[in-house]
């Protein structure tokens, strides 16, 4: 059988919300952007993200759906909408009909940062929060339980302020391809950040988005075969950590954890990976990020998952940051979320890691299969 | 969209002006597809009213895609008012790739005409939607961006616009022809090196220096447009010729008809898949004819001229060049005659060239050999005496041409021309009489399997027994019962342990015990037509040709399975009457032991022996018994025990006696004859020893025998005792 990854990259508006989901049917998702409601503000349909979650993740044998890993890149609005709710907090053996009545997600490990542990996240990470606390706590208190399903726990970076938890944390320049218990010969994670300069009590807390974690997932296909397939996740890091990645990797001729065919264009197609913001006072955009964009690989991907971008000053998203990642990639090769298939209602960005590297997904169901498979409106007086 | 292309040039209107439905549909699909950049979409009507949509299209293609497809891709598609054919799709980009497969040759290079579809439009018209048809084209353009929308069986260049075909023989000698001629008033032409019929061409074959994959980049229409694709050895082939008629000049005179036939070109071209390959991937065969003579070039040139119907050169006169280069041509394509290989390839199965030998060209015979001929399988010996006579028509896949000669003869002719090679060799004989003659023997040693369908037991009875240490080929015996609806295929494996005469006896025992096939060989008298009937095998009463045809369908089949798979096989297939449904039979051949008394050899089949032992200690402490039933051949010396039936109900069974009864015994064994048409026949007793006796025959025993041998001896038939015992079975039997 043909041995292929997927990356989805739903529409979820100014937002993000992916799913890796690899050939051994192990599942990554970084951020969640779960929406109540049929349409946004403007009348697009909502996309049903956590249908389609529940369709692509494995259950676990108590037939409970999970996923192997949750990364939060921080804990902002925009990155963990819908998680209460949606993801099942606590210990896996108390997981009650309740939950799967409301097919609640297990997490099999959790990636989070330092952050999530000050008081002044935004309300919707507040359960995530609990449970890093949870699973944390674990970690100090019966280590070994804290290496099971749905109660490990990784803290990505550190500062020397946070001195609890040793052994928790991976670390900007650690390469990663265990989690949820298993080695992947398929993926592998380089951390860039964040960094221990952004970690700094009084700093951090005045910018979540420097906090996020930033990294490159590198795919194979084969065990021990080649590399195929680059992507950076960076959640909403700006240009200053960006400089950092570039220089840091450079210096340390880690050139290649520099490379991408898949890049999630950070805070949702904002100016801030060129410059600061306002645009008007910055316009130029810096050399390091635009060094950076030139590491790609032949016909790579910009995807911005984010609203629709008109030619106006909003930002993000950013008119004039998508130019500039369409002047690195190509139009064909620069995707918005909120446009996919049809504006109206968008649907995932689904790309396919096969040998000839990443391929964007365009297939146009025929109507009547569509029809079956998704529940009739309404009949009848 | 910038493009200034002839054949899109037209007033620009909006899709709501379209008048060619299709081209309004086209329009509307264009909008609603998630993948077509609509925005970026402009309609327009050329003045011969064809109606043209220009539109970006977003294609799935891999990362790093081939043949230079790009992501975005820009194309036109051309509705005509008549709507008999697809819309015409060109690839619009001025770099787009020439000459990739599934592109069609047009008079220009650019745009690039792709062939988005090969389904015929008058199928496809009336269910085909234009949504449907935008997937065609994204379907071309991501294939070939992955290198897979060519399969293996289908030619590397673009196809064109053919007038018509040149049948090519397998093998082809391109140097080897001179003529083209056409076949009656087709658009067919056969190679020949004589001309034949009406019109025909002179044809001068090249062998083209390489070229590689995708070097035929649009139509041409005079010689002078494939100047710059056919060279040889570094020539092109306009000057190329121009040079042959002029040196050749005094030669070709002096063939007056040759020098008036129209000429054709004829290219034979290595085609490498990369410019740096050293071998060629495939050949193109390409055709050129044209509506000129060398007289007729002779005149434009001014170096011939008639008089008095006769052809004169002009002194220090030459053909001219531009004559030359403006000679209008056509292109042909080849089409690969009908052979071996083609005949395999179309019938999707592998090319089997192994020899094999078919006895008898009989009815089943004929249309099993017919098939295995269509499909490219195997070459042939057959073997058959008989001639052909009109009744035989019904049946036979020979016509009225071949009556009144020999069947092996005519069927190997008919194979051959079609063909057009030796594929069978006929041997108008009996295969008895001609059984041990050095040439015969030598065929059946070196074929793969020896396919009896002579119908004749006699023959299937030599070939099971009369070779077997000096040939080891696989035997096969396919025949049809009395009706003709149902096929037996009893087959030897490939190591000829399960030996054809074996089988044979186990097919009648079987039609015994498998109720539903007790009229398996039910013979009507009434339906005989003329011939005295000599088995059960023979066919010449009136069966259907429906049933004859059906049947050898399955039994070409069958052979070809059991040919590559080497299983035994004990088969028969019944179509039934009303319902025509196939049902089959199958039996596991069994295995069976030996036991020599002087001359002869006994064959017992150790299922029998299992039926007894078991029958035996059901019965334990008490003795047992039965009647033994099988065949003999006198001629070889050999007797063959396949079945028994036990003792009456009237029987008495005691520790130390045993005497069979006969209550109902009689009606069962004249049943067992019925069924097997008197195939199988009583061979003698059978009883059994209590435990812990011998198996040597007691007094009882031996008078029993003689009893047995007075009675039977007298008719001439051989007769058996069996004894069977705790471990083994003791065989009485007086030659």
């Amino acid at each position: 059988m043909t041995q292929k990854h997927i990356i989805k990259y739903y529409p979820v508006d100014n937002a993000d919300n992916t799913l890796i989901k690899l050939s051994d049917d192990s599942t990554i998702q970084i951020d969640c952007q779960i929406r109540d409601g049929e349409e946004n503000s403007s009348g697009v349909k909502i996309y049903d993200v956590k249908k389609d979650l529940l369709k692509e993740l494995k259950k676990d044998s108590n037939k409970n759906p999970f996923v192997d890993l949750f990364v939060l890149s921080h804990p902002h609005k925009d990155h963990c909408l819908g998680f209460e709710n949606n993801y099942y907090c606590g210990d896996p053996a108390d997981y009650s009909d309740d939950n799967r009545k409301k097919d609640e997600i297990i997490i099999g490990e959790l990636w989070v940062t330092q952050q999530i542990f000050l008081h002044d996240v935004c309300q919707h990470a507040i359960l995530i929060r609990k449970e890093a606390k949870r699973r944390r706590q674990l970690f100090e208190d019966d280590p070994k339980k804290a290496d099971t399903y749905g109660n490990r726990m990784r803290i990505i970076g550190y500062n020397d302020q946070d001195k609890t938890v040793e052994g928790l944390h991976y670390a900007p320049s650690d390469i990663v391809n265990k989690f949820n218990g298993k080695v992947s010969d398929y993926i592998e994670f380089f951390i860039h950040a964040p960094f221990k300069s952004d970690l700094v009590i009084g700093k951090a807390e005045k910018d979540h988005n420097s906090t996020s974690i930033v990294f490159q997932a590198s795919f194979r296909l084969t065990k021990g075969g080649s590399i195929k397939t680059r992507a950076f996740f960076g959640g909403d890091a700006d240009h200053y950590i960006w400089e950092k990645v570039l220089r840091i990797s450079e210096s340390n001729n880690n050139q290649d954890k520099l490379k991408w065919d898949i890049f999630l264009s950070p805070h949702h197609c904002s100016w801030s990976f060129f410059n600061d913001r306002p645009y008007k006072n910055n316009s130029t955009p810096k050399d390091y990020a635009l060094e950076l964009l030139d590491y790609k690989q032949g016909n790579a991907y910009v995807v911005a998952s984010c609203l629709k971008i008109e030619d106006d000053d909003n930002n993000p998203p950013h008119h004039q940051a998508k130019e500039q990642y369409v002047k690195k990639v190509g139009a064909g090769y620069f995707r918005n979320t909120a446009i996919n298939k049809s504006s109206k209602a968008p649907e995932p960005l689904e790309f396919i890691i096969e040998d000839d590297g990443i391929k964007l997904t365009k297939v146009e169901s025929a109507a009547a299969i569509g029809i079956i498979s998704s529940s009739a409106p309404r009949a009848g007086r | 969209m910038n493009y200034s292309y002839p054949i899109i040039e037209g007033a620009e209107i909006q899709p709501a002006e379209f008048k060619i439905a299709r081209a309004k549909n086209l329009a509307f699909a264009i909008q609603q597809h998630s993948y077509c950049l609509d925005e970026r979409m402009v309609c327009k009507r050329r003045a011969d009213g064809c109606e043209v949509i220009l539109v970006t299209l977003d294609i799935e293609i891999p990362q790093n895609p081939l043949n230079g497809i790009q992501v975005y891709e820009d194309i036109a598609i051309i509705c005509s008012e008549n709507d008999n054919a697809f819309p015409e799709v060109y690839a619009l980009r001025e770099d787009f790739e020439g000459g990739l497969p599934h592109t069609y040759l047009s008079p220009f290079e650019h745009p690039v005409a792709l062939c988005v579809t090969e389904q015929s439009f008058t199928e496809a018209k009336h269910r085909l939607t234009e949504f449907e048809f935008l997937g065609y084209i994204f379907r071309w353009f991501s294939l070939t961006s992955e290198g897979k929308l060519h399969q293996e069986d289908q030619p590397l260049e673009p196809f064109f616009f053919s007038k018509g075909y040149v049948l090519l023989t397998n093998p082809y000698d391109p140097e080897k022809y001179t003529h083209l001629n056409r076949i009656g008033e087709s658009n067919l032409f056969e190679l020949s090196t004589e001309p034949d019929g009406q019109s025909p061409f002179h044809m001068f074959g090249f062998k083209s220096d390489p070229q590689t994959h995708g070097f035929i980049r649009c139509q041409p229409k005079i010689l002078s447009d494939i100047a710059g694709i056919f060279k040889i050895e570094g020539t092109s082939f306009p000057i190329f010729l121009h040079r042959i008629l002029n040196v050749r000049l005094k030669e070709f005179l002096q063939n007056q008809k040759l020098v008036k036939d129209k000429l054709a070109f004829h290219g034979l071209i290595p085609v490498k898949r990369h410019v740096d390959d050293v071998e060629p991937s495939s050949w193109e065969y390409l055709f050129f004819l044209t509506n000129q003579s060398i007289l007729d070039l002779g005149e434009k040139s001014g170096c011939l001229f008639q008089k008095d119907g006769a052809i004169v050169p002009i002194i220090n006169k030459e053909f001219d060049l531009e004559v030359i280069n403006n000679i209008p041509i056509e292109l042909y394509s080849s089409m690969l005659d009908f052979n071996p290989s083609t005949s395999a390839l179309f019938n999707n199965i592998e090319k089997n060239d192994n020899p094999f030998i078919l006895i008898g060209a009989g009815a089943l015979g004929s249309q099993v050999f017919d098939q295995f001929v269509r499909m490219g399988f195997g070459t042939w010996t057959i073997i058959d005496h008989d001639n052909l006579y009109p009744h035989n028509l019904a049946k036979h896949t020979l016509d009225r041409k071949s009556v009144g000669y020999n069947k092996a003869i005519k069927v190997s002719e008919k194979a051959n021309e079609l063909h057009r090679m030796e594929i069978a060799k006929p041997i108008n004989s009996d295969f008895l009489t001609i059984k041990e003659d050095d040439s015969v023997i030598a065929k059946l040693k070196d074929a793969k399997a020896i396919i009896d369908m002579s119908t004749s037991i006699a023959v299937a009875r030599t070939l099971a027994r009369d070779y077997n240490e000096a040939i080891k080929t696989p035997r096969i015996s396919s025949f049809l019962n009395p009706d003709g609806t149902d096929l037996v295929v009893l087959a030897e494996d490939k190591h000829r342990k399960f030996r054809l005469d074996f089988l044979e006896m186990q097919y009648y025992r079987c039609l015994f015990q498998e109720e539903s096939l007790h009229d398996h060989l039910k013979y009507d008298d009434s339906l005989k037509v003329r011939y005295n009937r000599n088995s059960c095998r023979e066919i010449t009463n009136r069966i259907n040709q429906t049933d004859v045809a059906l049947n050898a369908s399955i039994c070409t089949k069958a052979l070809k399975s059991i040919i590559e798979n080497g299983k035994p096989t004990i088969s028969i297939w019944r179509a039934d009457k009303t319902t025509f449904e196939v049902r089959k039979y199958s039996f596991e051949p069994t295995r069976w032991i030996r036991k020599d008394v002087g001359q002869w050899k006994m064959y017992f089949d150790l299922w029998l022996l299992d039926r007894m032992k078991s029958f035996r200690y059901s019965k334990l402490p008490n003795e047992t018994g039965g009647i033994l039933i099988g065949s003999y051949d006198f001629q070889r010396k050999v007797i063959y025990v396949c079945d028994s039936l036990f003792a009456p109900p009237d029987s008495i069974e005691d520790k130390s006696t045993f005497e069979r009864g006969v209550e109902g015994l009689l009606d069962e064994y004249n049943e067992y004859l019925k069924v097997v048409d008197n195939q199988l026949c009583y061979l003698g007793e059978w009883h059994s020893h209590p435990q812990g006796y011998s198996t040597n025959p007691s007094t009882y025993d031996f008078k029993l025998y003689e009893y047995l041998y007075n009675k039977m001896s007298r008719q001439g038939s051989p007769v058996l005792m069996g004894i069977l015992g705790d471990n083994d079975c003791t065989i009485i039997f007086k030659p």
